[in-house]
C-alpha cells in the first residue's frame, strides 16, 4: 500500500513539533529562546482574530505581494533582455551573478534615506534583493530552450507574442519558476528583516517588539504566519506555472 | 605515496589541535587575570563608555584582578538580549524595565546598582527643521532607542506634556542609539532624535541640531534611577569576586573622573576612540554628578515599572517581592560602604 505523501510530511512535521513541544515543557530546551509550538500556534490564530497579528500580517503581505510583481516584471525583462541580446547578457550577467552572492541587505538604510521609514522603503530594499535571481533563472531558461522549439516556431509563422505563449513560456517555465521561487524567498527575507529592522509596520516589527520584551511565544506566533503565507504565496506561483505549462 | 599520507595526517592533527584549541585565554590574553565581557550600549555614552575606558587605562580593572573586553549593542533590551545570548556577563546602561521584562519570562538576571539616576534624555531637531521647542513634536515622528529604554519613558514623558497643552502626542519609532538618531534625524526620517550630554554635542555646538529638552524637563523623574548595572545571575554565583572587582573599578573610575576631568576625558577619547575634541566629551559634568552616578540606592524601580506598563512592554505590574529577587544590591553595598 502506498502511504500518500501529504501524510507522511504531516507526520513528521508534527512528530518534530511534538519533540519541541515536550523539550520546552521540560525545560530542556530554554522556554527564554523557543516557545511551545502550542502556544506559538494558538497565538497565531488567536492574534488573527483579536486584530494583534491580523493587521500587520496583511502589510507585510501587501508588501510581499507587491514586490513579488514588481520583481516579476522587472526581473523577466531583463532577464529575456540579456537572453535576446547575447552581447548584453555576456556582459551584465557576471555582475548579476555578482549581485545575487551579495549581501543587499546591509543596503537596507538607503531606501530608508530615499523613501523614509515607510512601506515603499520595504518595498524597494525586498525588490532589488529578489531581482538577480529572477534575471539568472529567466535568462537561463530561455537559453536552454532546444533551437529546434525556436525553428518550429518559425516554421508555423507564430509571431512573438504567439512564439513566447506557446513555445518560449511552456519551456522556459520550470527554470524560470525556481527563479520566482528564489525571489519569493528573498522577498520574505527582506520584507521581514527591513521591517525588524527598521521598526517598519508589519510582521516583522512585530516579531521585534515581542524579542526585545522577550516574549517568545509573540515571537513565534509571527513567524508561524510568516511560513504560512509564504507556503500560500509558493503555493500559488506553483498553480501559476502550472497555467504557463498548460 | 607515503609522504602524501604523511602530509594528509599532519594537515589532520593540526587542523584537529587547532579546533581543540581554547579560542580564548584568561584575561584576555593578560595572565593572571580574569577575562569578563561587559555590555556597553554605545562607547560614547558618557554613562558607559566613560567609566569603562577610564577603568581599563587608569588600571581599576586590571587592580581587581579582571580584564574587560567592551561589547558595544544598540541600548535598551539589546542589552539583555546580548546577555541572554552569552555575549557579556555584565551589563551597563540598561533601562531596569528590559531586565526586569526579562526576568518576569525566566532570564534569571539580576540587577546590581544603579548606573544613572534621574532622566538625562536629550531630545533634538535639525537646524532649519522648524522645530524650536517640544511644542513642535506635536503630531510628529520622534526617535528613541528600543521598548523599555530610557529615551521610550523620556518620550512618553514629553507626550503627557503636549497632551496636557491639549495637543496631539508624538509617534515613537525604535531607531537605535544616538549615531543612529542623527543619521534619521539629518535624512529627515524622523522629525527629532535623542541623545544624551555629550554625545552629540559637536554639533549642537556647531549648530547643526538644536536641543529641544534639558535634564530639567523631567522634574518627575529627578531622584528615578533611569538606567541600571545588571548581571547574569548565573555568573554572580559563580563568579562573586569578579562581580564585586567590577563594581569597585566602576565606582573608582567615576571617582577619578570627578577629580579628573581632562584626564578622564583624555581616557575616553583615546578608549574609544572618540572623533570629539575633550573640550566638547568634557561637558558631560555638567549633567552628571555623583549624586546622579551612584551606585545606591536604586530609586523609583515601581515608577519604570509603572511606566514599561503603561508602554505595553510589561502586561502587569510587579509586587514588591518580584522586584525584591530581580535585585541584589549586596555588592554595590560593598563598595558604597568602603
Amino acid at each position: 500500500m502506498r502511504v500518500p505523501r501529504f501524510f507522511l510530511t504531516s507526520v513528521l512535521i508534527v512528530a518534530l513539533l511534538a519533540i519541541v513541544e515536550v523539550g520546552v515543557r521540560a525545560r530542556v530546551i530554554n522556554p527564554l529562546f523557543v516557545a511551545p509550538p502550542s502556544d506559538a500556534i494558538g497565538g497565531a490564530v488567536s492574534g488573527l482574530f483579536d486584530g494583534t497579528l491580523g493587521g500587520p500580517l496583511v502589510v507585510t503581505l501587501y508588501e510581499t505581494g507587491v514586490c513579488l510583481v514588481l520583481a516579476t516584471v522587472l526581473g523577466v525583462g531583463a532577464g529575456y533582455l540579456l537572453w535576446r541580446y547575447g552581447g548584453l547578457g555576456r556582459a551584465f550577467e557576471p555582475w548579476v551573478a555578482g549581485l545575487f552572492a551579495a549581501p543587499l541587505i546591509l543596503l537596507y538604510p538607503i531606501p530608508l534615506v530615499i523613501f523614509g521609514r515607510t512601506s515603499t522603503a520595504v518595498i524597494a530594499q525586498a525588490t532589488v534583493m529578489a531581482l538577480p535571481p529572477v534575471i539568472l533563472y529567466t535568462r537561463q531558461s530561455l537559453a536552454a530552450i532546444p533551437p529546434q522549439f525556436l525553428k518550429v516556431a518559425a516554421v508555423f509563422r507564430l509571431t512573438q507574442g504567439q512564439a513566447m505563449r506557446h513555445v518560449l513560456g511552456p519551456a522556459a517555465a520550470p527554470t524560470l519558476f525556481t527563479g520566482l521561487r528564489l525571489g519569493l524567498t528573498y522577498i520574505l527575507v527582506g520584507v521581514i528583516s527591513v521591517e525588524y529592522l527598521a521598526e517598519i509596520d508589519g510582521l516583522g516589527k512585530t516579531i521585534s517588539f515581542d524579542y526585545l520584551a522577550f516574549d517568545m511565544p509573540g515571537v513565534y506566533s509571527a513567524v508561524v504566519l510568516v511560513i504560512a503565507g509564504a507556503a500560500v504565496l509558493l503555493a500559488a506561483i506553483g498553480r501559476l506555472q502550472a497555467v504557463v505549462r498548460r | 605515496m607515503r609522504l602524501r599520507h604523511i602530509m594528509c595526517a599532519t594537515v589532520l592533527v593540526l587542523t584537529a589541535a587547532a579546533c581543540s584549541a581554547p579560542t580564548a585565554t584568561s584575561g584576555g590574553g593578560q595572565p593572571g587575570l580574569a577575562s569578563l565581557n561587559v555590555i556597553v550600549p554605545d562607547s560614547g555614552n558618557f554613562t558607559s563608555g566613560m567609566p569603562i575606558y577610564v577603568a581599563i587605562a587608569e588600571g581599576f580593572f586590571k587592580k581587581e584582578g579582571i580584564s574587560v573586553t567592551v561589547v558595544n549593542t544598540t541600548g535598551g533590551a539589546t542589552n539583555v538580549a546580548a546577555a541572554l545570548a552569552g555575549k557579556g556577563a555584565i551589563g551597563v546602561d540598561t533601562g531596569p524595565v528590559s531586565v526586569l521584562s526579562a526576568d518576569l519570562h525566566g532570564a534569571g538576571l539580576k540587577i546590581l546598582a544603579a548606573d544613572t539616576t534621574g532622566m538625562d534624555i536629550l531630545f533634538f531637531a535639525k537646524k532649519g527643521s522648524g522645530i524650536t521647542s517640544i511644542r513642535d513634536l506635536s503630531g510628529k515622528t520622534v526617535g528613541y532607542s528600543s521598548p523599555g529604554s530610557s529615551s521610550e519613558v523620556a518620550l512618553d514623558q514629553v507626550n503627557d506634556d503636549l497632551k496636557a497643552d491639549g495637543l496631539a502626542p508624538a509617534t515613537g519609532e525604535a531607531i537605535g542609539g544616538p549615531p543612529q538618531e542623527y543619521t534619521a534625524v539629518e535624512t529627515g526620517q524622523i522629525a527629532a532624535g535623542f541623545t544624551a550630554a555629550p554625545n552629540l554635542f559637536s554639533d549642537v555646538d556647531n549648530g547643526s541640531i538644536k536641543l529641544l529638552t534639558s535634564i530639567n524637563s523631567y522634574p518627575a523623574y529627578a531622584d528615578v534611577t533611569v538606567r541600571v548595572i545588571f548581571g547574569s545571575g548565573s555568573f554572580i554565583a559563580a563568579h562573586p569576586q569578579q562581580v564585586q572587582g567590577f563594581l569597585t573599578a566602576w565606582w573608582d573610575a567615576w571617582t577619578f573622573a570627578f577629580a579628573n576631568h581632562a584626564q578622564a576625558m583624555t581616557d575616553w577619547k583615546n578608549g574609544a576612540n572618540l572623533a570629539e575634541p575633550v573640550s566638547v566629551l568634557g561637558s558631560g559634568f555638567d549633567y552628571y554628578s555623583a549624586r546622579t552616578q551612584r551606585l545606591l540606592p536604586i530609586s523609583g524601580l515601581d515608577r519604570d515599572v509603572s511606566d514599561a506598563v503603561s508602554l505595553g512592554v510589561l502586561k502587569s505590574t510587579l509586587s514588591a517581592a518580584q522586584l525584591a529577587s530581580y535585585t541584589d544590591t549586596s555588592f554595590a553595598a560593598k563598595v558604597s560602604a568602603g
